[in-house]
């Protein structure tokens, strides 16, 4: 079911970017629009979603309406359009509800969409508890297949499952290898590697009698194969084509999963239109030359060696005279002659020729890594053994009486012993752990979409992508930063025009670059665009009742550009106005404070944004501050913590007796007696014989009371278990050194816990 | 015997409860049994996972009082609920005698979960045949006893079979 959320959720989301920048009588794009929205009508009514299908087919109706002409304002139809799509997207995460649909409809006189939308409309009325009797729950709606069509019943369900899951990573290697296409169209190996996948989805879906997938995937490798054999070159129309079929195929072999889950006869897509493009691209290709290809493949040949040379500082004079004794008949190498002269050092030239050759050998791979896939929680549970296994361990060595014996063997072998405990612990924990390359090549694509959608030609450029992170963080992270990629390209980078006339290149730039920095690993999105316009933010803020005049005079300076992560700062006259970076920048700052991650922006007007996502290594593990309150120790996210220390009586504060406050650096800090909160009995109750650890919280500064600091320590995070997740203090447990389970405090809830007091 | 077993499965609210005379053969089985407070329990074996003495519980705070924490189980944290609190009897110092009972049981949504529970003391594994169950007479309102499967007469004494997997779906851990 989640599953299909997300895949709702991401076509919500494509289809709130296109509509975001759907420009009023754009027949075409109305179109795409259109089928995009049967698409996800028929989805979600599929998924069990009548409200989010009734919506999309109302929208549709309304769409068709405009399309007709019978809507006059088009400009305030496309902009009903955007708040149903906004409106859509809140329902799916939760942020809205049936009230505010129905709402919706009636306030736009959306019912006329009724008779369009007839069945999903139904579809909601069954979601309020009149279920029509003849309807089926899963019954898929307006392209569904003649009544009497069967459920969907594979012969093998482990088949099935099996090609579904290869399929999908086939898909991913085709989409990352039909852009390294794109950018050199005569790469026989990227032909292939496009081509073969789709050679084995044809081959298998024929075989499980999944004829349309089969029938598509089999065009897309007639196209494929023309390209191979040379009767075509792949440009960017054909590109698109292949694009649109792997994203065609995606759907119908998700489908297929889902109708068999649920035992329900299979949606059948419309491809007609997917095939008549891939029809259009093989034969308009038949009768050209590939005449231009060859010259492109000419300029990709490696730099001549002289070249290389002057680079390296060899005089440049120097190596023409040697290029022309060489043409004058001198059969001697180049580097030879260099030499010989002088001009050049030997390791000099055996550094070029290195060089040379490194750029005529298209990205050398190394010898291919054999891979094997285990369930996660057999490897869960083989971390938290070997974690046993270094506590045993130490816990062996701190023995008294193990420690009285002086046997120097016994200490050698007991050294020996911890060395390889310790070194099994790190190799498991990088089990965990994937680089990041293929998320950033999945962005390849959204940078692609995003500036084709508006116009614009932006180039993507990845950095460190061998950087490891967790790879339960990938899944979770895809979503966000595919979001902040596509603002980026979306508000960030400027039209051409614009570009222009500040002095900059016409192409814009976007760099994610990924690196490890103190404990987390760093992930940047830079872009070369206009900056973030901190008047207009905070202007807009005040607009939207975000903030208070007196808000302003505290707020710092990269605070202000804090405000884009607000909820409610997304509206689409910011989007329209094009002055800040809206659509959902409050998802994603929640989606990666889920991950314990903090965003940091720094802009400059005219230059560029970057923003940097700073992430901890792995979810599994937590850097942390370990304090002493009573008997018991808890644990603090290093990352929240700013500072400890030990106030002098004269600056802490009560204020009305009750509200405790020390100044710190000039700073009027609350307190947080950490004690009353996690219900302790302290060893100390005056902050001044006690000490304080200042905690930083999206922004919120308090001073925590604890009796002593023990140290610093990186633990592993154990859930506490169904029944306590509503424990909000506490983020999870961790095994400590001595066998015991310390608790790891949630500082948003600890605040929340402080507040509650205080109220 | 397959329509019991079915029963069982399909939840609890086909086990059934104070009503004489209704069938409780399928309850027949191995138990562990314990004393808490003066009275003998009885926890189907094939929930019981080990038998732990007591170890070092971490406290957790917003936790109803009968949770009297967390224990480390080899590397997994699991709750520890005191029966004797549980059952709104008083606390009492553990001892030698004390022992954690870890058990498997199923939630509210049918995942299998580890918990624990403190008793006074473990007796033994009790074989309890068909026709030794009762049903758990009804008492005045004020005593709960929908965690009671049925009651086994033995020569030891009547034993109350504990149904586990109920205690723990209805008790509410979190407080505040």
């Amino acid at each position: 079911m989640s599953d299909q959320k997300e895949i709702i959720g991401s076509m919500l989301d494509d289809l709130a970017t296109e509509v975001v920048v759907l420009e009023s009588g754009d027949l075409m794009t109305y179109g795409d629009v259109l089928s995009r929205l049967e698409q996800l009508a028929i989805i979600c009514d599929g998924a069990g979603e009548p409200l989010l299908a009734s919506l999309s087919g109302s929208l549709k109706g309304h769409l068709e309406a405009m399309i007709l002409g019978e809507y006059q304002d088009q400009d305030k139809g496309v902009e009903i359009l955007n708040q149903g799509v906004t409106l859509g997207q809140s329902l799916l995460r939760g942020g809205a509800d049936s009230s505010a649909v129905q709402s919706f409809l009636a306030g736009h006189n959306l019912q006329a969409a009724e008779e369009v939308a007839a069945e999903p409309v139904e579809a909601a009325g069954q979601a309020e508890g009149e279920p029509p009797a003849e309807k089926p729950a899963g019954e898929p709606a307006p392209a569904a297949p003649p009544p009497e069509a069967e459920p969907f019943t594979p012969e093998d369900e482990e088949l099935l499952a099996g090609f579904v899951a290869e399929a999908l990573e086939h898909l991913e290697s085709i989409e990352v290898n039909t852009l390294l296409l794109e950018d050199n169209p005569l790469d026989q190996e990227a032909l292939n590697a496009v081509f073969r996948p789709f050679h084995t989805i044809k081959g298998v879906s024929g075989f499980l009698n999944l004829m349309e997938i089969n029938h598509v995937a089999h065009q897309l490798e007639n196209l494929l194969d023309q390209a191979r054999s040379g009767g075509l070159i792949v440009d960017s129309v054909a590109i698109d084509v292949i694009l649109a079929g792997v994203d065609q195929l995606r759907q119908m072999i998700n489908e297929s999963q889902a109708a068999a889950a649920e035992r329900r006869p299979l949606v059948i897509f419309d491809v007609s239109e997917l095939e008549a493009r891939i029809e259009q691209v093989i034969a308009g290709a038949s009768g050209d030359e590939p005449g231009q290809g060859d010259q492109e493949a000419a300029e990709e040949a490696p730099p001549p060696l002289g070249e290389i040379l002057m680079d390296e500082g060899v005089p440049s004079e120097a190596v023409e005279q040697a290029l022309t004794r060489q043409k004058e008949g001198s059969m001697r190498p180049l580097g030879e002659i260099l030499v010989h002269e002088g001009a050049a050092k030997p390791a000099q030239v055996a550094g070029a020729l290195k060089a040379q050759k490194a750029m005529s050998q298209p990205a050398a791979k190394g010898p291919a890594v054999q891979e094997v896939k285990i369930d996660t929680v057999k490897l869960d549970n083989l971390l938290d053994m070997v974690g046993e296994l270094v506590i045993a361990g130490s816990m062996v060595r701190a023995n008294p009486k193990v420690q009285a014996i002086s046997d120097r063997k016994l200490m050698a072998d007991l050294g020996q012993l911890s060395r390889i405990t310790t070194e099994l612990q790190k190799t498991t924990m990088s089990m965990r752990m994937v680089p990041i390359k293929q998320t950033f090549q999945k962005m390849v694509r959204v940078v692609r979409d995003t500036a084709k959608k508006r116009g614009r030609k932006v180039s993507l450029e990845l950095e460190g992508e061998g950087t490891e992170i967790d790879r339960n963080m990938v899944e979770k992270f895809y979503d966000p930063l595919m979001h902040m990629v596509r603002n980026s390209v979306d508000h960030g980078i400027e039209d051409a025009e614009e570009r222009k006339a500040a002095g900059k290149p016409e192409d814009g730039t976007v760099v994610l670059a990924a690196y490890h920095k103190g404990g987390n690993v760093c992930i940047e999105i830079r872009d070369d665009g206009k900056g973030m316009d901190r008047e207009q933010i905070i202007g807009k803020a005040l607009e939207n009742d975000l903030i208070s005049e007196a808000d302003l005079e505290t707020m710092g300076e990269e605070e202000a550009y804090h405000l884009i992560f607000k909820a409610g700062f997304s509206t689409a006259e910011v989007v329209t106005e094009i002055s800040g970076r809206g659509v959902g920048m409050d998802v994603v700052q929640r989606a990666i404070g889920e991950l314990r991650g903090k965003v940091e922006i720094s802009t400059e007007l005219g230059k560029g944004t970057t923003f940097t996502i700073a992430l901890p290594l792995t979810l599994a593990i937590i850097d942390g501050m370990v304090v002493e309150v009573g008997d018991e120790r808890f644990i603090l996210p290093t990352i929240s913590v700013a500072e400890s220390l030990r106030p002098s009586k004269k600056e802490y504060s009560t204020v009305q007796g009750r509200g405790e406050m020390i100044m710190i650096r000039g700073n009027l800090l609350p307190v947080v007696r950490l004690h009353d909160i996690v219900g302790v009995e302290p060893s100390e109750r005056n902050p001044w014989d006690a000490l304080v650890v200042v905690v930083e919280h999206h922004g919120q500064m308090r001073c925590l009371l604890v009796d002593r600091l023990i140290g610093r320590q990186e633990v592993v995070i154990k859930s506490l278990g169904q029944g306590l997740k509503g424990v909000k203090v506490v983020a999870g447990g961790a095994i400590m050194g001595d066998g015991r389970v310390g608790l790891i405090l949630d500082v948003e809830g600890v605040f929340k816990a402080h507040e509650g007091r205080r109220g | 015997m397959d329509q019991n077993n079915f029963a069982q499965s399909a939840g609890r609210e086909s086990v059934p409860q104070s009503k004489p005379g209704s069938d409780l053969s399928h309850l027949a089985g191995k138990y562990l049994t314990f004393f808490l407070a003066g009275e003998q329990y009885g926890l189907e074996i094939t929930k019981v996972r080990e038998i732990l003495g007591v170890l070092d519980i971490t406290p957790v705070p917003q936790t109803a009082d009968f949770l009297l924490g967390v224990i480390n189980l080899r590397g997994k944290v699991i709750p520890v609920i005191d029966l004797r609190l549980r059952f709104g009897q008083e606390y009492r110092e553990p001892d030698e005698r004390t022992c954690i009972i870890v058990v498997e049981v199923t939630e509210r949504d049918g995942q299998l979960i580890l918990m624990s529970v403190v008793v006074d003391q473990v007796n033994e594994v009790l074989n309890v045949g068909a026709g030794d169950i009762d049903a758990s007479p009804s008492f005045s309102t004020e005593l709960d006893t929908s965690f009671i499967m049925g009651m086994a007469k033995t020569q030891g004494g009547v034993r109350i079979l504990l149904d586990v997997d109920r205690i723990v779906q209805e008790s509410e851990l979190v407080v505040g």
